[in-house]
């Protein structure tokens, strides 16, 4: 079980090192432990979290891929699918059947077919178009709808300190 | 998530996966398969002694120990004394034995199915009280009425779902409906010497009571919690409260599951199997000779596991020239070898366009070296662990350094250099 869940970590660390997608980075933080990874996505252009470096872990489980992997941010973030402790709540991160935040069933769910580079993906679509239903930070999720300037002043607060440059 | 994953209430391999414990069990071997045919011995007496003696208590009594010692069951009751005459027992559920041991403690009988005859259906701790998915409400009223006459107590377990014990699923309520006085029983579940689980994600009961016969002894450890009454508890705080009582002293969480959502999973499971069988038999005849090889069978398998999207066909055909697994996956993910991805019918049409993304080799070898790109591609995987993460940390460091460039000059800051 843990055999085939380190070989296809291993295969999909190999296809993320030679092809990664443009500002996305990922890997195990130390090999000796194959189920913890640190990835850093870039905030896609155009957004509020444009050029913004952010830094989160992944935790795979041992029957990874038949179980899907948990994300989490470890930079502050404001978004309205990502909780205040930096976890990430998105379909592809759910496997089907387990609906706790009541997504509707055409969503993308967790399947073996899926990987780490279509969640890194699904979570840079998620930074660009947040889903201001599931909301996993109520108040991301309202300042969003209704006060959008002031949830791109907090955006760039964060894409700065990512950076280190001083807001 | 706070709660454990479906896939950890299972165990997934019936037999030690470590070295020592696949030692044991290959030195344990021999004396395991006598053991199991003295037993099966033993089983066949008890079973001619269940057909042929009449159905009195004294004899269920004896026929209830003669199946426990049959099946290697050792039963440890902790606190004997704390056990009170109720009418009803509730306990976790943890193997499919576990009303034989409650009846042989508490002389309670579980609801079930009828095990060939009577007599043999009440030593083995069962009552049919009419079949639960044809008839609900008959099937409630006769325990009810068994409840309220006091004939003999009845034992449940209303999680309704065999777990390894890792947690406590929720209850169903309906038994708690019926009843106002509930004693809790802890169920606790151990085979020294040789860890072989009691049950596995998909084995059947007969494959189980195979495991219990070959194993050196099953131990039970049972425990009498204190009574829980109703009071004016709804049914379904008080299933809450007496769950809480037998996860509290089994020292395990309360799972946020029900017994639907695992049989859900393991639909779900299922069908990807079924599915997979499916796909393997579509598969050309022009494969016929790879097939049969079952070496080459079982390394593509798993290949396939590692690269789901990759057709059967090609992997045999690379395993069929490097002979070996790590070897083959390297040659797809390097793109020596071409293939057409396959998607499972089930995925969205965007996952399979994506999936061919991920899969097909690189055409942006030339981005790579530009410094100003936000592509972290290294130029090669390294053969060490070390070299892996040193290559990691540097691209990690590099990519935040080009972004901060990048933002310094889009927003025309006046900040030199870095850190």
């Amino acid at each position: 079980m843990a055999g085939s869940a380190l070989r296809r970590l291993m295969a999909e660390y190999k296809q993320l090192t030679l092809n990664p997608p443009e500002g996305i980075i990922a890997g195990p933080i130390n090999e000796e432990n194959f189920f913890e990874w640190e990835a850093l996505i870039t905030g896609p252009e155009g957004t509020c979290f444009e050029g913004g470096v952010f830094p989160a872990k992944l935790i795979f489980p041992p029957d990874y891929p038949l179980s899907p992997p948990k994300m989490q941010f470890t930079c502050e973030m404001f978004h309205p699918n990502i909780y205040a402790d930096g976890r990430v709540c998105i379909s592809i991160l759910h496997a089907p059947g387990d609906d706790p935040m009541g997504y509707e069933s055409s969503a993308e769910r967790w399947s073996p077919v899926q990987s780490v580079e279509k969640i890194l993906l699904s979570v840079v679509s998620m930074l660009a178009e947040p889903n201001d239903e599931s909301g996993a930070n109520v108040d991301a999720a309202k300042m969003w709808r209704e006060n959008r300037d002031e949830f791109n002043k907090i955006a760039e607060r964060i894409v700065r300190r990512t950076l280190g440059i001083p807001t | 998530m706070p709660s454990r994953n479906i896939s950890e209430l299972y165990e997934l391999k019936r037999y030690p996966q470590n070295t020592l414990g696949l030692f044991t069990f290959i030195v344990y071997l021999p004396f395991g398969i006598i053991l199991l045919l003295l037993r099966l011995i033993l089983g066949i007496q008890v079973f001619v002694f269940g057909f042929l003696l009449p159905d009195v208590p004294a004899i269920q009594r004896i026929l209830c120990k003669l199946l426990c010692a049959t099946l290697g069951i050792k039963m440890c009751v902790e606190n004997l004394d704390k056990k009170e005459n109720v009418s009803v027992y509730v306990s976790n559920y943890v193997s499919p034995f576990d009303h034989l041991v409650i009846r042989s403690v508490s002389g309670s009988v579980t609801p079930g199915k009828d095990m060939f005859n009577s007599l043999l259906t009440t030593s083995l701790g069962l009552r049919n009280f009419g079949s639960s998915l044809a008839n609900f409400s008959i099937f409630k009223k006769n325990i009810q009425s068994t409840i309220t006459e006091n004939v003999v107590p009845i034992h449940f377990q209303p999680e309704f779902k065999q777990t390894n014990g890792k947690t406590v699923l929720k209850f169903k309520t309906w038994p708690f409906e019926i009843c106002n006085r509930v004693q809790p029983i802890c169920v606790e579940i151990a085979r020294p010497f040789l860890d072989i689980k009691v049950s596995t994600f998909d084995s059947a009961y007969w494959t189980d009571t195979l495991a219990y016969l070959f194993s050196p002894c099953t131990n039970y450890k049972i425990r009498f919690l204190p009574v829980v009454e109703r009071m004016n508890l709804s049914e379904t705080e008080f299933a809450e409260k007496v769950r809480e009582e037998i996860a509290h002293a089994l020292k395990v969480e309360l799972s946020e599951h029900s017994a639907s959502d695992l049989m859900e999973w393991e639909k779900r499971i299922m069908e990807d199997v079924v599915r997979r069988e499916m796909e393997a038999r579509q598969r050309p005849n022009t494969t016929a000779g790879l097939n049969s090889n079952p070496t080459i069978h079982r390394m593509a398998c798993q290949v396939k596991e590692v690269l789901p999207m990759v057709p059967y066909n090609t992997i045999c055909m690379d395993l069929m020239k490097t002979r070996n697994v790590d070897q083959t996956i390297t040659n797809i993910l390097e793109g020596n070898v071409t293939y057409v991805p396959e998607s499972p019918s089930h995925t969205t049409p965007s996952a399979q366009s994506s999936s061919n993304v991920i899969i097909s080799p690189s055409t942006s070898k030339d981005q790579r070296f530009k410094g100003d790109s936000l592509s972290t591609a290294a130029p090669s995987f390294g053969k060490s662990a070390q070299d892996r993460t040193l290559s990691f940390q540097e691209r990690k460091k590099q990519l935040i350094e080009t972004a901060r460039q990048r933002y310094i000059e889009k927003h025309g800051l006046n900040i030199v250099g870095s850190s």
